[in-house]
């Protein structure tokens, strides 16, 4: 769907693609999408780290993300329903793929292995 | 529910950028929020709307476009080239005349271009031209009345004989100095041959301040001996072909005395662009005329100077050396003859006494006379002319390709029928804009060929197509691809956006705006009647000058340099020439003069009663005024038989005698030279133009006495029924008289021409710029009279439908082009006669503007207007109303 094109661009750009480790940005997003399960589309993901982080982000870093993430290969989109809302066009509505998902615990085991390691953050018994 | 609606452009803008897979999703992302705020507070809603919509235009999402290549079609461009070249050749009118006007600018802009550039580059290549400097001499007018006087500053470029050794001595920035005296000439001997030569007197380090190429000899001691000499690779090719000229003896013949001279070295022809000019021999300036005296003799300016200062030196130590050596040298010799009172103001004058230039500044320094300056006016107007004719050409290429257009219509509405995208058809208009703008360029290749001589001959230039081969090829190349779209592109623009429909339906029409080419034509017009009453008025007032009574017979009479020095040798040469002159019937009479007028004059400037008068005047003999045919109104002119007469006793003219106020001016003498008894006055001649008719007739007289300057000139009277006859008697005699000087003889009336060398110059520039104007302002008039035809052709059809001859069809169209010139020359009038004035006001002698000129513009401008217009106003006019109302 993306085209090599983008890449050779970004890569000129520097703009790091498939790099083994993921943004600040990426993640949230990526646990959003996977929080989400079959809701996970732009303005949901918006209004969801509002909710949970009082954080408000742009719907086009999100979307960018979004994209990226797909490039990468850690989420899969569909298009999926319509709504008068949207002046009747459709939602892409995007899911974690395995490899998201595998990435998002490795993440989460390097992240707690160091916490470990730092003494103030540890849990005194 | 969307009840409002967030702003359109902003959708379309998205809609333009946004890659077509992802639109759609984003697009509704966006509505749903804007829905969300939309009901309390539509416009904060829009706002935001509008906000994000922006913050979409990100590299994230610009880049996730695929490249949209289609400038360069590779399979259609031959397509298109061919069907260009044949719709080319199919209208070849429109071709030939468009292609046409476009080269003649181009080629007109590429030698203005150069001769730009050229100006520019005068003495701009010497290695050290940054720290070479030209000493200029300044005084104010109000000791000396001079009769150039409307100046109060007078810069001149002589200076002191001894201030260039003195400034190298005394003057720790001087490092080098060299004297330049150039325009003298002489003879010089070689075998059996006498040639005339140029000279310039230079000093040792001239080889060395100035990179002009040595081709053989030593730089560092080419002028160190007085005896030696160096030539120009012209003399050594000419005279010295298959020798080495080197270490040769030549014999020169120096203001009268014959000298030995060794050749030391041979210098490069002196190039076109450099101020400093010299020709055939250089010499040291030390073997000058009055060398000694002059060296002596701080009062005496008579030789340009150039220094060449130190690295770390500045322009300030200069003119601070300057004033040093002025106060050092000249200021006791001023102070000696003053009273205190006198003394006091002129210490008090702070005002500069001298100036440097540096040498790439001379060129444009009009004030200070030298031979090669030129004035920076030609080239501003030169490049305003370029820029103008071009940007005309430009526009007339637009306006005649949309008159073109009409025949294109069918072939676009059937492409696009077919499928074919705007691009596609914007591409094959392109094409054509740039095939024919391709061969306009190579049209204005051969132009330049052909023009060439011409322009080198006006400016004195030397500009040849083949030095400068690439560049022409790369700037003529480039002007056209330029040209070629950016004119291109409003017709194709309009061409490919036709609707399709409206095409196809036979009889259907789309007017082309005649908004922008109006005035346009109106103003190539106005041009066009400036340029035409300039040019008449100029024309008339050159055939003024040439045949208008200069008081004196200037026909029929010969100008014969003696080549002799201030001595005695010019008169013994007349006396043998008019002894021999009697013999031959072709020479009626035979005087002599210290210059002949047309070359050169002397001026002297003199206190009579506390005030001061200057007058020219010349050495002359008895014939004088009957050779030059000068009317006596008061008096006697000189007799032979009277001795007095050979002794301070002069002839005046009217403007002198009206300058000193005389009433019986036969009573008078003249204190001009330091001698208190003054010069006798014996006869008044009727005032005669000796200076051009710039100048009003200035006080002169004329004299025998031989004490004050001596005879170089002959005059020769011959009979105007055998012109080549005589000349030739002349030859004889005069190489009887004087073998060992070159005959080189011209025509008074030739010399009178040259005196307006210049304003010919421009009254040629001016009416080939006419010309031109003219040509492209029709041009541009054909074009629009297309366009009208075009957007009259069903106007046309009903008229003659209703019964209309074609004769009021005519009238009908031309009246509308009449009322433009019309205008166009109301316009220009003003302006033109505005610029004349200024322009004659330059003549002394002038003929005035009479309304007979504007009159004859007027008329041939009307006529030129209708010409033009009436090639498609006939046709138009003849049409078949049932092929233009079809289907109405």
């Amino acid at each position: 769907m993306f085209y090599n094109l983008y890449t050779y661009i970004c890569f000129t750009n520097c703009i790091e693609m498939n790099r083994a480790y993921l943004g600040e940005f990426e993640e949230l997003v990526l646990m959003m999408v996977a929080i989400l399960q079959k809701e996970a589309y732009g303005n949901s993901i918006v209004q969801e780290i509002d909710k949970r982080l009082d954080r408000k982000v742009n719907l086009s870093a999100v979307h960018v993300t979004l994209y990226r993430l797909e490039d990468k290969g850690y989420v899969k989109s569909e298009m999926g329903g319509a709504s008068a809302e949207r002046g009747g066009r459709r939602k892409r509505i995007f899911n974690i793929t395995s490899a998201g998902l595998s990435t998002l615990r490795l993440i989460n085991e390097k992240r707690m292995e160091l916490y470990s390691l730092v003494p103030q953050l540890n849990f005194r018994l | 529910m969307a009840t409002q609606n967030p702003s359109k452009w902003a959708i379309k803008f998205l809609q333009w950028f946004v890659p077509k897979e992802l639109e759609e999703a984003i697009l509704g992302d966006l509505l749903e929020q804007y829905d969300l705020h939309a009901a309390d507070n539509p416009k904060k809603a829009n706002r935001i709307f509008v906000w994000n919509v922006l913050r979409f235009f990100r590299p994230g999402i610009l880049l996730r476009n695929k490249l949209k290549i289609n400038i360069f079609n590779k399979v259609m461009i031959l397509n298109n080239l061919k069907i260009s070249y044949r719709s080319l050749i199919r209208s070849r009118l429109y071709s030939i005349i468009n292609s046409m006007g476009l080269a003649i600018a181009i080629a007109f802009s590429v030698l203005i271009y150069f001769y730009i550039q050229d100006e520019n580059s005068f003495d701009k290549w010497h290695y050290n031209k940054d720290r070479i400097y030209r000493i200029n001499n300044v005084s104010y007018t109000d000791r000396w009345k001079m009769y150039d006087g409307d100046k109060d500053e007078i810069r001149r470029g002589y200076l002191q004989t001894a201030l260039g050794p003195v400034l190298k001595d005394e003057a720790p920035e001087v490092e080098r100095f060299t004297r330049f005296n150039s325009g003298s000439e002489s003879i010089l001997q070689l075998d059996e041959v006498s040639i005339k030569v140029s000279l310039t007197f230079v000093d040792n380090d001239f080889f060395k301040i100035f990179d002009f190429d040595i081709l053989s000899g030593n730089k560092n001691t080419l002028l160190s001996e007085e005896s030696n000499v160096v030539i120009s690779r012209e003399i050594a090719e000419n005279h010295f072909p298959d020798i080495d000229p080197v270490g040769k003896s030549i014999n020169l013949n120096l203001f009268g005395e014959d000298k030995l001279f060794t050749i030391s070295g041979i210098i490069e022809n002196a190039p076109d662009n450099t101020s400093i000019y010299y020709r055939d021999i250089l010499l040291s300036s030390t073997v000058r005329p009055f060398y000694k005296s002059n060296y002596e003799n701080w009062r005496s300016l008579n030789t340009p100077l150039f220094v060449q200062l130190g690295e770390n030196n500045t322009k300030d130590q200069l003119l601070e050396s300057l004033k040093e050596v002025h106060k050092k040298y000249i200021e006791p010799g001023d102070l000696e003859n003053m009273d205190e009172e006198e003394k006091k103001q002129h210490l008090a004058d702070a005002r500069p006494r001298y100036e440097a230039k540096q040498i790439q500044e001379i060129h444009f320094d009009e004030d200070v006379s030298w031979t090669r300056v030129s004035s920076i006016q030609y080239s501003i107007i030169l490049t305003g002319i370029g820029l103008l004719i071009l940007i005309i050409a430009c526009i007339n290429y637009v306006t005649l390709a949309i008159s073109n257009s009409e025949s294109k219509k069918k072939e676009v509405g059937i492409r696009k029928a077919m499928g074919g995208t705007p691009g596609a058809i914007f591409t094959r208009f392109m094409s054509e804009s740039l095939l024919l703008s391709l061969f306009s360029a190579v049209l204005a290749f051969f132009l330049l060929i052909v023009f060439t001589p011409y322009f080198n001959e006006f400016t004195g230039k030397s500009f040849s197509v083949t030095n400068y081969i690439f560049e022409l090829i790369a700037v003529l190349l480039s002007t056209a691809v330029i040209i070629g779209i950016l004119a291109g592109l409003y017709p194709s623009l309009i061409i490919s956006r036709l609707r399709t429909l409206l095409i196809l339906k036979i009889g259907g029409s789309s007017r082309f705006s005649t908004r922008i080419t109006t005035p346009l034509v109106v103003f190539q017009f106005v041009i066009s009647c400036f340029l035409i009453i300039c040019s008449a008025i100029m024309l008339s007032q050159m055939k003024f000058i040439t045949t208008k009574d200069l008081g004196y017979n200037k026909e029929q009479v010969i100008v014969l340099p003696t080549f002799t020095g201030f001595d005695n040798e010019g008169e013994q040469l007349l006396d043998k020439f008019k002894l021999e002159a009697r013999q031959s019937p072709g020479i009626i009479s035979v005087a002599g003069t210290s210059t002949a007028f047309t070359q050169g004059s002397n001026v002297n400037a003199y206190e009579i009663d506390g005030e001061v008068h200057a007058a020219f005047n010349y050495r002359v003999d008895p014939n004088y005024i009957d050779v030059l045919g000068i009317e006596l109104k008061e008096g006697r002119n000189f007799d032979e038989e009277i001795i007095s007469d050979y002794k301070k006793t002069i002839i005046v003219n009217e403007s002198l005698v009206e300058d000193m106020g005389w009433n019986n001016p036969l009573d008078e003498r003249l204190r001009w030279t330091s001698d208190s008894i003054g010069w006798k006055v014996i006869g008044v001649v009727k005032d005669y133009h000796f200076l051009s008719l710039e100048n009003k007739i200035e006080p002169m007289f004329i004299y025998l006495d031989n004490s004050m300057n001596k005879i170089h000139d002959i005059l020769i009277k011959i009979d105007r029924n055998n012109i080549p006859n005589s000349v030739s008697q002349l030859e004889n005699i005069w190489k009887k008289v004087s073998p060992d000087k070159p005959f080189d003889y011209t025509f008074l009336d030739e010399d009178v021409d040259r005196q307006y060398k210049s304003y010919s110059k421009w009254t040629n520039i001016m009416s080939l710029a006419t010309g031109f104007a003219i040509f492209v302002a029709c041009l541009g008039l054909f074009g629009l009279a297309g366009i009208n035809a075009l957007n009259k052709t069903k106007e046309i059809g009903i008229r003659k439908a209703m019964g209309a001859e074609v004769k009021d069809i005519i009238l009908l169209m031309t009246k509308p082009f009449v009322i433009m010139a019309l205008i166009s020359f109301a316009l220009a009038s003003p302006a033109s006669y505005y610029a004349m004035q200024n322009w004659l006001g330059e003549f002394e002698f002038a003929i005035g503007i009479g309304w007979e000129i504007f009159m004859a513009a007027f008329a041939g401008i009307v006529t030129l207007a209708m010409l033009t217009v009436s090639y498609h106003t006939i046709r138009t006019a003849h049409l078949n109303p049932a092929d233009t109302l079809k289907h109405e």
